[in-house]
């Protein structure tokens, strides 16, 4: 989306817009959706955390100074709500970690490829499975396809430790995956 | 006007603040504590026992704890035979049975009104008892806005037992209840953190674009400014045979809104002369939620009353209603009257309940009496 | 020379062509003669297309109902976020601490209650201009409706009581009133009034609300002693105003036990 609009809904929403708060809210709400929904893995707190992030948001708006891009300031509140949400989740019993929910659709293009299917199932548990950080960097870097630069701004922490943990999250990745082929 | 009940509350807490100054007494010996204005003085034993129960006993009625307060109340009755409270353990009482069991407490609150024809409560439980008979499944279709109703149990007890007449009395009273919903077009108040403060939801979803842009309009014109411009439009739509019925509601639905100018002769030219039912039914409503000139307002909804014929019952009991939610005294007066010697057993048995949801001490008193006769001519 | 686990670490980036020519050309001279970084690569290769076939967007299968009742469920949030997070967010806020504030302190009758008429005139008059106007949105209320209307029919179920008691109201002789409990109620129902008044009504409701809150607010800050009176004022005024009757009307409308909506359309 143009630059220099979304600027100056900011700017009218800093100073107490309503509709300029709603149109960003509109503008990026599905977003945050998508990307809550890949670090906790269902609907009900990805929705949570969605609106969390955005009433967090809507709470510090008049300090965002406006110097880093918005979308990376929101991607930091929902990477923080994520991750609170996931040591909640630990606390959970642990049949709730791993959902699939109602609103995960089959597609149709995996509906006919059983062996497909299987893989994505357990590529999403072994996501999951990651630690924290971890799963952060492989989703906003490879799920999300943001630079390496672009995740160390919203994690702040240098390009090189977002590329450990992607390797590291990649590689235990696998190790799951393996041992999930091999049951 | 919402400026009177303002007012009050400032000058009851101010009042109080005048209050709270003086310095508390000491009191050497026992002394009744008279305050000059309480009207509250009622001769009697010292210290009524029956106080704190029957307090702990509303707790548990304001907490829903339906059981608890029953035995509560009882404990009240059978200790305390004469405390001043008995009346209050009887009413809330019948109320905690309603959430038990209906048939009980219909039982229950017609005992209450045989046995304190004197109690406060007295309206109260003529309007509960009413309530209670309003045993009905109300089904809805929101697409048409229709509403197409199952009957339950219905029955009157001050009438003649189970009939037929009454059950489609109650029906049509409800009817009319959700027809508030669904037959008009609702005003609809969004918070405003989020924008538009304001919307409506016409419930006929199948409305055209440009119905809905005209409706659109005429609520911006609302919105604006209060001149004699956007009184006009308004008005003028509102009147106009040839719009939508829904563009004419939006029209009037606008107008209610407005406090600087007179908007009843408005409402009472569509209700006395209108070609469409439903105008007349929407403009009789908007009648009685007026905030101004509500004198004038009972005036002309007796009128109307007085000018329709007798066998449309269904638009006497909307101006019945409409004439109730004034209620003010005039209202209560009429009400009283309707009650009393109309013919129509329907029209008496609605005023009845009406003058049981008002309150007060003139409702109270028409209500005995009404009450009284009936109870004698049963004899 | 780079070894195989710097190789290793550069890989994803090496597949996304995200790399700078010096290293490019460093992995494939690499890759070029060792096996294992060879099959590493192809791994890789493989994860990534299976992370790339999960659902990208789970958002798509949302409807657009479901995202309209998002942000109205995001409005409440946003609402009680700030009553909670600033001290006197809202102007009713402001009056009420100021009656609680200046209760004691020695103000003539008239002049203060012409303040206080004026404060309140000036607060509805800030309140009507503060909300933008948009006519013409039609608003959508599928999801949140249940709720709503349950906390209503709460609310107005309890507002009755309340009021039913209040009218009724007999004072023990010889003994000092006990207000406690018409106290604690009020301040439940100022709380649960605060909330429903976030939530989309209809117009008579929300005026209903209002006129609610206004008795229960007086309620809340009532002192036992020497408040006889003041319960009989506040009683006039639910004269007035016609509430009992009111109330009973909006219960009638809200009691989902009496009228069931049956039906797919809902």
């Amino acid at each position: 989306m143009p630059a220099a609009d979304e600027q100056q809904l900011i700017v009218q929403a800093k100073d107490g817009n309503h509709t300029a708060f709603r149109h960003l809210v509109e503008r990026y709400m599905r977003h945050a959706y998508n990307i809550a929904y890949s670090f906790v893995g269902n609907h009900d707190d990805a929705q949570d955390v969605a609106q969390e992030t955005f009433v967090r948001i809507h709470r510090s708006l008049s300090s965002f100074r406006g110097d880093a891009e918005f979308s990376t300031w929101m991607y930091r509140i929902i990477m923080n709500v994520s991750l609170n949400r996931l040591h909640e989740q630990k606390r959970r019993p642990q049949g709730e970690m791993v959902t699939s929910d109602a609103v995960k659709p089959l597609t149709d293009s995996q509906a006919g490829d059983p062996v497909g299917f299987d893989l994505q199932d357990h590529v999403e548990q072994a996501i999951h499975k990651l630690p924290a950080l971890q799963r952060a960097v492989v989703i906003l870097r490879h799920i999300d396809g943001l630079s390496t630069k672009e995740v160390s701004e919203i994690l702040r922490c240098s390009e090189g430790t977002v590329k450990t943990h992607l390797h590291r999250g990649l590689k235990k990745m696998r190790t799951m995956l393996d041992f999930l082929k091999d049951e | 006007m919402k400026t009177t009940l303002l007012t009050l509350c400032g000058i009851f807490l101010l009042s109080e603040a005048g209050i709270s100054q003086e310095p508390p007494q000491p009191s050497p010996a026992p002394v009744i504590a008279l305050n000059e204005m309480t009207p509250f003085e009622i001769p009697g034993d010292q210290n009524d026992p029956g106080y704190k129960i029957y307090k702990t006993g509303y707790q548990c009625i304001l907490d829903e704890q339906w059981d608890n307060a029953r035995q509560k109340f009882a404990d009240l009755m059978s200790r305390y035979p004469k405390s001043k409270y008995r009346d209050d353990a009887g009413y809330w009482s019948a109320f905690a049975l309603k959430h038990l069991n209906r048939k009980k407490a219909v039982a229950t609150y017609e005992k209450f009104i045989e046995e304190f024809p004197e109690s406060k409560y007295y309206d109260d439980a003529v309007a509960d008892l009413h309530e209670l008979h309003d045993n009905m499944f109300v089904v809805t279709s929101r697409d048409s806005g229709e509403v197409t109703v199952q009957k339950g149990k219905g029955w009157y007890a001050f009438g003649t037992g189970t009939n037929m007449q009454n059950a489609d009395r109650q029906l049509r009273l409800s009817e009319r209840l959700m027809q508030h919903q669904l037959m008009h077009v609702q005003r609809i108040r969004i918070p405003h953190a989020m924008g538009a403060p304001y919307v409506f939801a016409p419930n006929n979803e199948k409305l055209d674009k440009e119905t809905r842009l005209k409706m659109d309009a005429l609520y911006a014109i609302g919105d604006t400014k209060e001149d004699s411009t956007s009184f006009k439009t308004l008005r003028d739509v509102a009147l106009d045979r040839t719009q939508p019925s829904e563009v004419r509601s939006a029209a009037m639905d606008a107008l209610s809104e407005f406090k600087k100018f007179d908007v009843l002769p408005v409402f009472i030219e569509i209700a006395k002369t209108d070609t469409s039912e439903e105008s007349q039914s929407a403009a009789i409503d908007y009648i009685g939620q007026l905030n101004k000139n509500k004198n004038r307002a009972v005036e002309s909804l007796v009128e109307l009353f007085n000018s329709i014929p007798k066998h449309r019952t269904e638009q006497l009991q909307t101006v019945l209603n409409s004439i109730a939610e004034i209620g003010n005294d005039n209202a209560v007066s009429f009400l009283a009257a309707v009650a009393k010697t109309n013919e129509n057993y329907d029209l008496r048995s609605d005023a009845v309940y009406y003058l049981g949801s008002i309150g007060g001490d003139k409702a109270r008193a028409a209500l005995y009496e009404i009450l009284k006769e009936k109870r004698n001519s049963k004899q | 020379m780079k070894t195989h686990s710097t190789v290793q670490k550069l890989l994803y980036e090496y597949l996304n062509g995200e790399i700078t020519e010096v290293d490019r050309n460093a992995v494939r001279n690499h890759l070029a003669s060792c096996e294992k970084c060879s099959v590493e690569l192809e791994r890789l290769k493989d994860e990534l297309k299976a992370l790339d076939q999960l659902q990208a967007n789970p958002s798509d299968h949302l409807s657009s109902e479901y995202w309209d009742s998002f942000i109205l469920d995001l409005e409440r949030r946003i609402q009680s976020d700030r009553s909670r997070v600033r001290a006197s967010v809202s102007l009713w806020e402001t009056v009420e601490t100021f009656w609680m504030y200046h209760r004691s302190l020695a103000i003539s009758l008239s002049s203060a209650a012409i303040l206080l008429f004026l404060s309140i005139g000036v607060m509805k008059t800030v309140l009507d201009h503060w909300a933008e106007r948009t006519p013409g949105t039609v608003a959508q209320q599928q999801a949140p409706v249940d709720t709503v209307r349950s906390e209503l029919n709460q609310y107005f179920r309890k507002s009755k009581i309340l009021l039913v008691g209040l009218t009724n109201m007999k004072v023990p002789e010889g003994q000092p009133p006990d207000f406690s409990v018409e106290r604690d109620a009020s301040r439940k129902l100022l709380h649960q009034a605060r909330y429903l008044k976030n939530q989309p009504l209809d117009m008579r409701s929300a005026e209903l609300i209002d006129d609610l809150q206004r008795i229960q607010l007086a309620l809340a800050n009532m002192k036992d002693e020497g408040s006889l009176s003041n319960v009989e004022i506040v009683n006039a005024g639910i004269r007035q105003e016609n509430l009992l009757f009111k109330i009973r009307m909006a219960e009638a409308q809200y009691d989902t036990s009496r009228f069931v909506p049956v039906g797919n359309n809902f």
